[in-house]
């Protein structure tokens, strides 16, 4: 009976332990994180100031990430109008090439990896991406092929996007709340 | 009713100190297992380790860019310094070091190599060890931890140059010269 009694008392202190690190960990993430529309960057990823806390999100979600001095990450889980991004739905993201030296965006399924299919499209770059003559791009991000600019978001189930700039301006890293960064608009879902 | 109090507290004590520890712990013991991966992989530390082109594929570190090209090595500071370079290039790439405890100590990109590359001598705090005259010098936290290069791939064309340049960086242990002892004249 004691051993049993010591088992349920260890059991339910270890769940609850870990139950609340990670209910704190997505709260002090998302609260420490600058947002611009649907679009949000934690600036100490990698830094030597990250607290506890955002040094264990970033070793779960962003392992290996640069100072944003280096590389400004920012991630969006849901589009311009709040709504979860999903792999059923097709979305244009809308934009300007951001002021960096370059950058990328690129879709992550909900297990931080890849999305698993064999379609090829798994980013678009500065060096990449089609403009118009005003220097505006439209990226298609979808399960289903498109003619340019395509992201596939097969197999990605809820996913996001991670728009990496590489040597950002000083004014982007020091204001990145009021920096213009592409809109992610909902087209249709199946 | 004291008892049932006890119970509870027992069960909020143990859950505070899983909750801390766990924080805690994660960020080293990811970094550790990712550390031990790629010593594995390039056969030893302070070796370089080229893994293939990211594809849907690659699991080996979350969120992978599939726009660069990665050279990595897992240094060990017990047995002395580390000289890791980068070259010169024309496209983006860089070099970044990475503590045990996942922060990254130190980063240094194309537009600041001077000449056909950089060198950064990689040193534990307490080292005495003078680093070369040409070199950067970083102290780091930890005696192990990674070095992780990456190069823009601006395009698929453009895929087998990145992979020629990922090959020409280093990462080796570093020996001071030392003067030989000579042997007393008999």
């Amino acid at each position: 009976m004691r051993v049993l009694n010591i088992t349920v008392t260890l059991g339910l202190g270890v769940a609850i332990g870990i139950w609340s690190a990670s209910l704190m960990l997505k709260h002090q993430l998302n609260s420490s994180s600058v947002h611009n529309g649907p679009w949000r960057t934690l600036l100490t990823a990698g830094s030597t100031d990250a607290g506890m806390y955002q040094r264990s999100g970033i070793a779960i979600g962003g392992l290996l990430a640069l100072s944003k001095q280096e590389t400004l990450y920012f991630t969006a889980f849901e589009d311009s109008s709040g709504n979860l991004l999903q792999e059923q739905c097709n979305y244009r993201v809308l934009g300007n090439d951001p002021d960096a030296r370059w950058w990328s965006l690129t879709a992550y399924a909900a297990d931080h990896y890849l999305p698993q299919n064999d379609d090829n499209a798994l980013s678009i770059a500065k060096t990449t991406v089609e403009r118009d003559d005003g220097g505006h791009f439209e990226i298609m991000v979808s399960a289903d092929p498109q003619p340019k600019n395509w992201i596939s978001s097969r197999a990605a189930g809820d996913y996001s996007l991670t728009l990496r700039l590489y040597n950002p301006s000083s004014r982007v890293y020091k204001a990145p709340a009021a920096v213009k960064l592409p809109d992610i608009l909902r087209e249709d879902c199946q | 009713m004291k008892r049932a109090a006890r119970w509870i507290l027992s069960i909020a004590v143990i859950a505070a100190v899983t909750h801390l520890v766990a924080i805690l712990i994660l960020p080293r013991a990811l970094m550790t297992l990712i550390v031990f991966k790629v010593s594995s992989e390039a056969n030893g530390a302070n070796q370089l380790y080229l893994p293939d082109r990211i594809t849907s594929n690659s699991r080996k570190i979350v969120r992978p860019a599939p726009d660069l090209a990665y050279a990595i090595c897992a240094y060990d500071l017990s047995d002395g310094p580390v000289i890791a370079t980068l070259n010169a290039s024309e496209t983006y790439s860089s070099l970044s070091v990475f503590a045990n405890n996942t922060d990254n100590v130190f980063a240094i990109n194309d537009r600041a190599v001077t000449g056909d590359f950089s060198s950064v001598f990689l040193s534990s705090e307490d080292s005495e060890v003078t680093p070369p005259a040409d070199a950067i010098a970083v102290k780091v936290p930890s005696n192990s931890g990674l070095i992780l290069w990456r190069r823009v791939i601006t395009s698929n064309a453009d895929w087998p140059r990145a992979d020629a340049a990922r090959r020409e960086v280093t990462c080796t242990p570093y020996h001071s010269k030392v003067s030989p002892v000579l042997a007393p004249e008999s």
